[in-house]
């Protein structure tokens, strides 16, 4: 009992009284209407899934940065939520985001070697030319699907870059995490009935990214296979990577697991953070215009965007010890989920007109909840914005407006954790 | 003599973490990555929850003596 705060009084946390589950992707589809009644009624509710115990769905930005700043009283179980399942992984099976100190920070200073701002910086120009060229390739005045054809692919190459892997592989990298993806959302939300990419394939029967690990290892293996010759690059480094203050070293196919998790982690995410975008580009009158003539107010517009369709909506932890956040009382054991989606438009942090997009908003530090916080604060956030940023620099710059084309209208990704669009047609003007 | 506290701008990643920890040691720049204004602007337990509390490990923290 040793985290209790007596001094504040606690309450139990109610039964979700509006039906919100953050679970379910159906339901999650415009799940800020819901959020914000649980946030003014509610801001601690109790949702329930099989065979999960009970969990607590925090709402609020205040009670969200608590838990997510005290990795001690907090553990991560990735976007696992079910605790027995966690709890039957290996230390070495598990990926850094489901990892605890202190092997996690091994495996952080491991990333950095690809991912610090540093070397992100000097893949910059790279990465900005081939997304001016993916740019100008898109037709203009014709009906496109930009998901396939644009927000997914650059990402995917910007990633492979970071890592040194070939831009050719990194074309599929989108299908296998799209594939990995849908397979965890059927087993999560057994109402899901239609997939684009995994349909009939139980990929997550095979673990998550069955193709990936074949994929990345090939490259790992020619390395083993030649000695590995220090030439300077990136995964010459990660393969005889020995963490200083940790003593830690990881085997080949660990080294494996984690470049996996890297590109998984960073692929859907930052190709839904461009979607969102674009479509909020086609839907908001005059945000073209004002972007293209002041590109300095890009930056902040991208925030916006993180802030008000957060890529992942949601993260659950799992309680070490018991702990008081809110004013409710948590017990070691139970599951909690913070819901960014929720804490992002919090009315007491950002004021009443939180669900506004507005650029001139006087933003408190830090912006938003999508990066995380603490020490699990995503470590491809920099990389993310970048790519971000390029991608619709170079969108802006080529073309002259943008809408939605007929018919199409907002269809989101078929998993309750994710905010992006599916599949986002566009007609883009010259 | 007083605290030596620094930022590694290769590793600054502008999450902001040491700001919220201790805002009178910390601001953000221009470029969005965390210097340091004040070392001796908090106590050594918040220095250190800084330190700690940085996802990118950019924070070095030596207490000063008095
Ligand atoms: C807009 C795009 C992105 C969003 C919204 C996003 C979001 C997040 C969030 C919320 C976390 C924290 C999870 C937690 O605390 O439980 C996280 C962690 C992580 N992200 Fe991202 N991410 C994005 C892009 C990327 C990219 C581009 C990469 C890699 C190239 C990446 C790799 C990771 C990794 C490895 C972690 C685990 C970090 C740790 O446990 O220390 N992410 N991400
Ligand atoms: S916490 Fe670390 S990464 Fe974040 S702003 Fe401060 S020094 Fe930079």
């Amino acid at each position: 009992m040793d985290s209790v705060d007596i001094g504040r009084a606690t309450e139990q946390a109610p039964e979700c009284p509006n039906g919100f589950h953050p679970l379910d992707w159906d339901e999650v589809h415009d799940p800020f209407p819901k959020l914000a009644e649980l946030r003014a009624q509610c801001p601690v509710s109790t949702v329930r899934r099989d065979p999960i115990p009970p969990m607590k769905l925090f709402t609020k930005f205040a009670d969200i940065s608590q838990i997510y700043r005290d990795w001690e009283s907090f553990g991560n179980m990735g976007i696992i939520v079910n605790p027995v399942e966690h709890a039957g992984m290996a230390a070495e099976q598990r990926a850094i985001i489901s990892t605890d100190p202190p092997r996690h920070g091994a495996m952080r200073r491991f990333a950095l070697q690809a991912l610090s701002p540093a070397q992100i910086d000097a893949h910059m120009d790279g990465i900005a030319a081939y997304a001016q060229a993916e740019t100008a390739k898109l037709p203009m005045g014709e009906d496109v699907e930009m998901m396939d054809a644009w927000a997914g692919p650059i990402p995917s190459v910007a990633t492979a870059r970071a890592l040194g892997l070939p831009d050719a592989d990194a074309l599929s990298f989108r299908r296998w995490v799209r594939m990995g993806i849908e397979a965890n959302a059927r087993r999560m939300s057994p109402s899901s009935t239609e997939f684009r990419w995994a349909d009939g394939a139980d990929a997550y029967g095979a673990g998550m990214f069955p193709e990936s690990a074949d994929f990345v290892g090939k490259w790992v293996r020619a390395r083993r296979a030649a000695g590995n010759p220090q030439t300077g690059d990136v995964l010459s480094k990660m393969l005889d990577y020995v963490d200083e203050e940790s003593g830690i070293s990881f085997t080949d196919q660990e080294v494996v697991d984690q470049l996996v998790t890297i590109i998984a982690a960073g692929n859907d995410t930052t190709g839904g953070l461009i979607g969102n975008f674009l479509y909020r580009l086609a839907t908001t009158p005059g945000l073209f215009d004002m972007l293209k003539q002041d590109r300095s107010k890009l930056i902040i517009a991208i925030e916006e965007s993180l802030r008000l369709d957060p890529p992942q909506m949601m993260f659950p932890r799992l309680c070490l010890k018991d702990a008081n956040v809110g004013g409710v009382n948590v017990k070691a054991g139970e599951v909690i989920i913070m819901s960014m989606a929720s804490g992002n438009r919090d009315e007491e942090f950002y004021g009443p007109d939180s669900d506004q997009f507005r650029l001139d908003r006087k933003y408190p530090n830090p912006r938003h909840l999508s990066m995380g916080r603490g020490i699990h604060t995503c470590i491809g956030a920099y990389l993310a914005r970048k790519v971000a940023k390029v991608a619709i620099d170079a969108l802006l710059e080529r073309f002259s407006g943008v809408r939605l084309a007929d018919g199409y209208s907002y269809e989101k990704v078929l998993f309750h954790h994710f905010r992006a669009p599916e599949t986002l047609r566009i007609v883009l003007e010259a | 003599m007083a605290n030596q506290v620094s930022v590694n701008r290769n590793l600054c990643m502008g999450a902001g973490e040491c700001v919220w920890t201790a805002p009178k040691v910390f601001e953000m720049d221009d470029e969005g990555k965390a210097v340091v204004v004040n070392p001796d602007g908090a106590d050594d337990a918040a220095l250190k929850m800084a330190m700690n509390g940085c996802p990118n490990f950019a924070i070095r923290y030596r207490a000063g003596t008095d």
